[in-house]
């Protein structure tokens, strides 16, 4: 070995405590950066010639230290598990987003939410019952009717906003996944070039991970690794991201939710993991279920409510059932809200065999002489022995109401079981539509506080006897109040259960992040550390080069010299 | 959190700082709304089966409540009909006993005119109590929407019906007794028999005999009717009772079920909040040194 060679070797010392030292720099001023991935100096020392050159002599000394290479501490396989585990994490956050706001619209336990409603709309018709002819009574049954039916549409129609919202979170969120798709590609294209070239990549490949990661949570997609140092990003079995190129994804929202389709092929993308899974899941299932939970409720109310408030029909005592020397019986009919035309059937004896079909054919054909045929359906059965039931029933579509011509008694004797309003007339629902959304209470009603039906035809002006009944309606065990209660359970358990396993894969989360965070995070104790080691290495190199010097100005200046 | 690993990175140190600080801050946040609201359900998952029996128990109070008010009702409507009865049984009596007096032969005919004119002021009297109302109805006028049960005449101008409040779950009770029921049936109730005693006292006293024996008769009717009356009272009473109970019940139900612990909360709250700062703190303390605040 030359004294020349000893100051090459601590240059090259030096040189690799210096690079040593950047690299530790880098660590630190990245300690706090998403995505890096903490980064070591590979010394290798330089050591022998692989093949000795024929008239060249070896000392075995070596010839210093030289950088190999710098890599990055990250484990690919940790990193695919992570991709899957945020996905995961994306969509039961989601999920149970959804859950706690569809929970906050419901506004229960309170002295406001629905069932409140429910309960003080019963309770009037009690009060209606107490005082049948006060009109405040009905008044403040009106209102209260009034009340429950705006809440229902308001409840439907945060829903439906919320689904609204939620389909554009997913455009927003599938336009991210196709931005974050395309640069995934760009990079991997770049690191392929740089891997062929033997470039230093890790800093790309920090970028491209940290996406790769980001678009995982997004999509739940799942990372497979490919040549180059590539990674190939898989939706379900298809390629979102394969080596350097990349698929679109777009909302297709002309059904009633919203699907994914590949822009490619136009084909539906199945997505049910990451953010766009728990959106595509509250959209398409969690939101409608509900939607379809609260129509039942409103539904159920509009149906049994109807069904007492709206229903024409009667019953004749065996008794009553010999009409023949009852003259004409007569009532009026309305068809869909039309004048009111008199209804006339003969009075005749309908006690024998037969009477029922006999006073059956004779309601039917007065009446579509009155209203049309095919409108109204006249129903009766019994007799002969016992009591004739007779209804009437208006065709899908149509409403009928009845009443009471000045001096007549048709309708109390036919149909004395209608319930009618403080101004005569029978036949008319409580409540209209077809949803929650539509939920309101009739025309005919509304704004009309006498057309509330508290009594019977057949049971005199104050009659209460119909809001009795009505009244008692929200202790059903099958009732509205029953079905509403049951969805709260539902949406409690459904909460409970959307937080529990959110709660859970957040600790799932937690621990693989910190496995990768111990794998690839800065530790600036270490880095600090590390400085210390490579500043005493670079003191050292340069005491050698001193030494080195020293010799070689002995050798050169006081060597040999005669003074 | 892992401890025995081989390194911990400061960015996991803050991340797991800050995520045992969000949870902690989460339970304190709980615990605050529980006490200050001193409900411990908040929204249905804090417990779902609770929060519907919570909602049940609600329905359940309110329909008591208004079971109470129905109940009020019922009260007066039978309480006025039993005193109206009873004052109705003491007159027919007192009738009876003019009847007694006029039939003695030996009376002049301004004697009987005197009587029978009593007999008429007592019969208008009856009318009066006939139409007796509670708020603003007749209560022996059936589901009629008119004011009076009986015209001055006498004549029965009533709509013979139930008239019925709710109770108690499930249960109507028939507040009034229709005028035909208690008096009679049109043309041979009280007020014909106490006219055509009134003439008879005045023009033919030998019918008087008949006549005192149909009095009996209504006037036993009207005692059944007052017995019914009362029956009826008697159940709402108990009834309300009931209903007071009920309510009572159902409200300490839904306290054990919805209200907070205050103690339980209070002494949670302050445990939570202990550990939070001490979270706090030890943060601060963790995050803060790295090895460069001891480098020189």
């Amino acid at each position: 070995m030359s004294d020349m060679s000893g100051l090459q070797l601590a240059l090259t010392a030096l040189q690799a405590q210096q690079r040593s030292v950047d690299v530790s720099a880098q660590n630190v001023a990245n300690a706090n950066t998403p995505g890096y991935s903490r980064e070591t100096v590979n010394l290798v020392n330089i050591g022998a010639p692989a093949v000795p050159a024929r008239y060249a002599t070896f000392s075995g000394a070596g010839q210093g230290v030289k950088v190999d290479s710098v890599t990055r501490f990250r484990d690919q396989f940790m990193e695919i598990r992570a991709a899957l585990e945020h996905g995961s994490m994306a969509s039961l956050d989601q999920a149970s987003s959804t859950m706690n706001s569809i929970q906050q619209l419901f506004n229960e336990p309170s002295d406001s939410g629905i069932q409140q409603q429910l309960s003080d709309f019963w309770s009037g018709f009690d009060d209606v019952a107490n005082n049948p002819s006060d009109t405040a009574a009905r008044t403040q049954l009106l209102e209260r009717a009034d009340t429950l039916a705006a809440s229902f549409n308001s409840v439907s129609q945060s829903l439906t906003q919320q689904k609204n919202d939620t389909i554009s979170e997913l455009g927003a969120t599938v336009s991210s996944i196709n931005t974050m798709s395309q640069q995934i590609a760009q990079l991997n294209k770049s690191i392929k070039v740089n891997t062929i070239a033997g470039l230093a990549v890790n800093d790309l490949e920090d970028q491209r991970d940290l996406l790769a990661n980001q678009l995982a949570e997004a999509s739940g997609a799942t990372l497979r690794e490919g040549s180059f140092n590539q990674v190939d990003v898989m939706l379900n079995g298809t390629a979102l991201v394969q080596e350097d190129t990349s698929n679109t994804l777009n909302v297709d929202t002309s059904g009633s939710g919203a699907v994914l389709r590949w822009a490619s092929d136009n084909s539906a993308a199945t997505v049910t993991s990451g953010k766009a899974g728990g959106e595509l899941e509250a959209i398409n299932a969690t939101i409608p279920n509900y939607l379809a939970k609260l129509d039942n409720v409103a539904t159920t109310l509009r149906d049994q409510v109807n069904q007492v408030h709206g229903a024409i029909g009667g019953s004749l005592a065996v008794g009553d059932q010999d009409q023949s020397a009852a003259g004409n019986l007569q009532f009026d009919v309305s068809l869909d809200g039309g004048a009111f035309t008199t209804v006339t059937i003969p009075g005749a004896d309908w006690s024998g065999a037969g009477g029922d079909v006999a006073l059956q054919a004779a309601m039917q054909g007065a009446i579509d002489t009155a209203v049309g045929a095919g409108n109204v359906t006249a129903t009766v059965t019994g007799g002969n022995g016992s009591p004739l039931a007779i209804s009437v029933v208006p065709a899908a579509g149509h409403q009928l109401q009845v009443q009471t011509t000045g001096g007549t008694t048709g309708f109390a004797t036919l149909l004395g079981s209608t319930a009618v309003g403080a101004d005569g007339i029978g036949g008319r629902p409580l409540f209209t539509g077809t949803d929650a959304a539509t939920f309101a209470v009739a025309p005919g009603v509304e704004g009309n506080p006498n057309g509330i039906a508290a009594g019977t035809a057949a049971g005199g002006p104050l009659d209460s006897s119909v809001a009795l009944d009505l009244a008692e309606m929200g202790s059903s065990q099958t009732g509205a109040d029953a079905v509403y209660r049951q969805m709260i359970v539902q949406l409690g358990v459904d909460t409970q259960t959307a937080t529990n396993r959110d709660q859970i894969q957040q600790t799932a989360t937690t621990s693989l992040d910190n496995a990768r965070s111990q794998e690839s995070g800065v530790s600036i104790d270490e880095e600090m550390t590390n400085l210390i080691e490579y500043q005493h290495g670079y003191d050292a190199a340069a005491r050698l080069l001193t030494t080195v010097d020293t010799m070689l100005d002995t050798l050169i200046n006081h060597t040999g010299l005669t003074t | 959190m892992p401890s025995s690993d081989y390194r911990i990175p400061n960015q996991m140190l803050v991340n797991n700082s800050l995520i045992a600080l969000q949870q902690s801050f989460a339970k304190l946040a709980d615990l605050q709304g529980e006490a200050s609201s001193l409900k411990r359900l908040q929204k249905p998952s804090d417990a779902p089966a609770d929060v519907v029996s919570a909602m049940q128990l609600h329905a359940g109070i309110d329909r008591n409540d208004q079971y109470s008010k129905n109940i009020s009702d019922a009260e007066g409507w039978l309480g006025n009909a039993d005193n109206a009865l009873t004052s109705t049984v003491t007159q027919l009596q007192q009738v009876n006993s003019l009847v007694v007096q006029a039939s003695n032969a030996s009376l002049d005919s301004n004697a009987r005119a005197s009587i029978a004119a009593q007999i008429d002021s007592i019969r208008q009297g009856l009318i009066g109590v006939a139409n007796t109302q509670y708020a603003g109805r007749p209560i022996f006028a059936g589901t009629a929407s008119g004011n009076i049960a009986y015209d001055a005449s006498g004549q029965y101008v009533g709509v013979s019906a139930a008239v019925e409040r709710n109770i108690a779950p499930g249960q109507q009770i028939q507040v009034n007794v229709n005028g035909d029921t208690v008096f009679g049936s049109p043309g041979s109730d009280v007020f014909t028999t106490l006219a055509q005693i009134s003439n008879a006292v005045r023009t033919d006293p030998t019918q008087l005999g008949t006549l005192q024996t149909q009095l009996g008769t209504q006037t036993t009717q009207v005692q059944n009717q007052l017995a019914l009356v009362g029956s009826q009272y008697l159940r709402v009473q108990t009834m309300e009772s009931q209903n007071t109970s009920d309510g009572l019940t159902m409200k300490q139900n839904l306290s054990s079920i919805e209200d907070a612990d205050v103690a339980q909360v209070m002494v949670q709250l302050q445990a939570q909040q202990v550990a939070y700062q001490a979270a706090l703190s030890a943060t601060a303390q963790a995050i803060t040194p790295t090895l460069t605040d001891f480098l020189k």
